[in-house]
């Protein structure tokens, strides 16, 4: 394609605000969070690592992230077993509303978050006997599933029948094909899938806000709570500043295992 | 080539409406060399692939050994498949490949990796154990295939269009290649193709299928100088049919009858042709000139035409100067059969 000097400069001027718009402000935050004033006005008033500490002794905060990581792994496990299953159902068998239930697993990621918290919470507490730890993850996994379910299908229709055939033509019943063959094969898909469905965990506010037990605070919770408290506030900064940090990891490993894979590595 | 290895009576498979198998019988010989010839969608990869036990028959019986089984899922037959696609382990060395049929059987340790290597050396791969099948060419991922199944001592190797997709100076090589083994091994092998050249190379026998119906089952000589059917005769070989009409003038019997083009010789001279032949007048309609042999279209008085072929034994053998003129065709009637 051949673009004129003019479009190029344009797009150019575009992309360039299109990501200052994104990253400056993420950028503010992590400065702001070296800043040795208690206010956080621009420009900082000099580098101190004060916050950072103080973050740390802080006991609330602890206690969210130790929350959020158990709460995210658990709805994370959850959804890789279910996922899997799920896919390896819908794309290996056919069977009667396979097109409905193919949808009934997607639809919680396009749900509104809100449908769904109000949604649940009207269960739990109206049937199932109230809101506890339990109900939260529970609340995570419906969306944590969707992640590791499409990951793990685009993964099986790729591969297609013809290895797990050969698999069951050398001799391998469904079980040892599934533990030679077709598990390493969509081994990477379900790293990148769980990793994303961790991610979307960590970070989620309102279906947790609808599910979760009395008492119980995870990290975007507690910084909601404090966001607007003036002492709390550089603290706050420090939380979402290793929240920006801690993000870019997993989103850095999906992206490099499923780019591993476009080039083969995976099914060939 | 006595006992029967695989006993295949009355199959049939429908997919929807279409009916892929319809009421197939079939005797595969120990050791011998079959072939299920057919265009796409005849039937003969459906009818494999219920040997191998990827798809369940509707109806019929598949017996192995004298074994029924048509309801066996494929972990449990003793045969193996080579795949149109190869169907390597991407995941897994060449060796490991090898070895996976023997592993999932439990085989020592020791013992499947030195049947991998033996397997892997009748089809000249020794050296290639550690690399990855995406580092192997077609050729090669091929010979891996066939040395994955082999390395099992199945009753029957089942093959399907193995060489499809390899280009044609590697395929004729590997058609030679694949002969020679089998003939060492002296495993049964059922081969699919849609090739007729490679069919007639290779078979002991051949089945032509046509419709989900097996047309005509017999030696390559028998399905290609005796072609049971105008499909038969169309599809093996070049179709040259005289028509009822060109029949009843020529034979003196109507009938639809057909002689190869190798066999039809051209004169310009019409009293040349040999006594005792058929002779039939015509006007050439192309001449094209292919290296080895010139292929004579000639058009007929009926409005059809035939197909002649005649090797090109002179130095200068450029014979477009006959297009347009009237030649005479002839054939010993020795080589004309009727065909239903």
């Amino acid at each position: 394609m051949t673009t004129s000097r003019g479009t190029k400069i344009a797009l150019s001027i575009f992309a360039a605000i299109t990501f200052a718009f994104v990253y400056i402000p993420l950028m503010i935050v992590i400065i702001n969070s070296f800043n040795s004033g208690r206010t956080l006005g621009w420009p900082p008033e000099g580098f101190s690592t004060q916050w950072w500490a103080k973050a740390i002794d802080n006991e609330g905060v602890r206690n969210a992230l130790v929350t959020s990581v158990i709460l995210a792994l658990v709805a994370t496990a959850i959804a890789l077993v279910l996922g899997t299953l799920a896919s390896l159902a819908l794309s290996r068998f056919t069977f009667f509303g396979q097109d409905s239930v193919s949808l009934l697993i997607i639809l919680p990621i396009a749900l509104p978050g809100i449908v769904t918290g109000i949604a649940l919470n009207n269960v739990f507490t109206s049937y199932l006997g109230g809101l506890t730890f339990t109900t939260l993850i529970v609340g995570h996994t419906t969306f944590c599933i969707v992640v590791v379910y499409n990951n793990a299908l685009a993964r099986l229709r790729r591969m297609g029948v013809n290895l797990e055939d050969a698999s069951s033509d050398l001799g391998a019943g469904p079980f040892t094909t599934f533990r030679l063959v077709t598990f390493p094969l969509m081994r990477s898909a379900l790293i990148a899938g769980g990793v994303l469905a961790f991610g979307l965990s960590f970070d989620e506010i309102i279906v947790t806000t609808f599910t979760a037990g009395p008492g119980i605070t995870t990290l975007p919770i507690w910084i909601y709570q404090n966001l607007f408290r003036p002492n709390q506030a550089p603290i706050v900064n420090v939380v979402a500043a290793a929240l920006v940090l801690i993000s870019i990891v997993p989103v850095y490993i999906a992206q490099k295992l499923s780019s591993d894979d476009e080039r083969g590595a995976g099914v060939m | 080539m006595d006992s029967v290895t695989i006993r295949v009576r009355g199959l049939s498979r429908h997919f929807g409406d279409v009916v892929a198998v319809d009421q197939v019988d079939l005797d595969v010989m120990a050791g011998e060399f079959l072939t299920l010839l057919g265009p796409s969608g005849s039937g003969k990869t459906t009818v494999l692939r219920m040997i191998a036990g990827f798809e369940k028959p509707d109806s019929g019986t598949i017996e192995l050994d004298g074994t029924d089984v048509s309801q066996l899922p494929p972990y449990a037959r003793d045969v193996n498949t080579v795949f149109q696609d190869y169907a390597l382990f991407p995941h897994m060395s060449v060796l490991k490949n090898v070895e996976y049929g023997l592993k999932v059987k439990k085989v020592a340790k020791a013992e499947r990796a030195e049947r991998a290597r033996a397997a892997l050396a009748s089809v000249r791969l020794d050296g290639y154990e550690d690399r990855a099948p995406s580092q192997l060419s077609g050729g090669q991922r091929q010979r891996v295939a066939l040395a994955r199944a082999l390395v099992n001592r199945p009753k029957v190797l089942l093959l399907d269009e193995p060489l499809g997709a390899l280009d044609l100076k590697l395929r004729e090589e590997m058609q030679v290649e694949l002969k020679e083994i089998q003939r060492e091994v002296g495993i049964t092998f059922v081969f699919v193709t849609h090739d007729q050249d490679e069919a007639l190379t290779m078979s002991d026998r051949i089945a032509v299928f046509n419709e989900g119906r097996i047309a005509q089952l017999g030696t390559p000589s028998e399905v290609y100088e005796h072609p049971a059917t105008a499909f038969v005769a169309g599809f093996v070989g070049t179709s040259n049919l005289l028509d009822s009409v060109t029949a009843q003038q020529v034979l003196g019997r109507p009938g639809t009858w057909s002689v190869r083009p190798e066999k039809i010789r051209v004169w310009i001279d019409g009293q040349s042709a040999p006594e005792g032949h058929h002779r039939l007048d015509g006007t050439v309609r192309e001449v094209i000139y292919a290296g080895m042999s010139t292929r004579f279209v000639v058009d007929l008085p009926s409005g059809n035409s035939l197909m002649a072929v005649q090797q090109n034994t002179e130095a200068s053998s450029d014979l477009s100067h006959l297009r347009g003129q009237g030649v005479t065709l002839s054939w010993d009637p020795a080589h004309e059969y009727e065909v239903s």
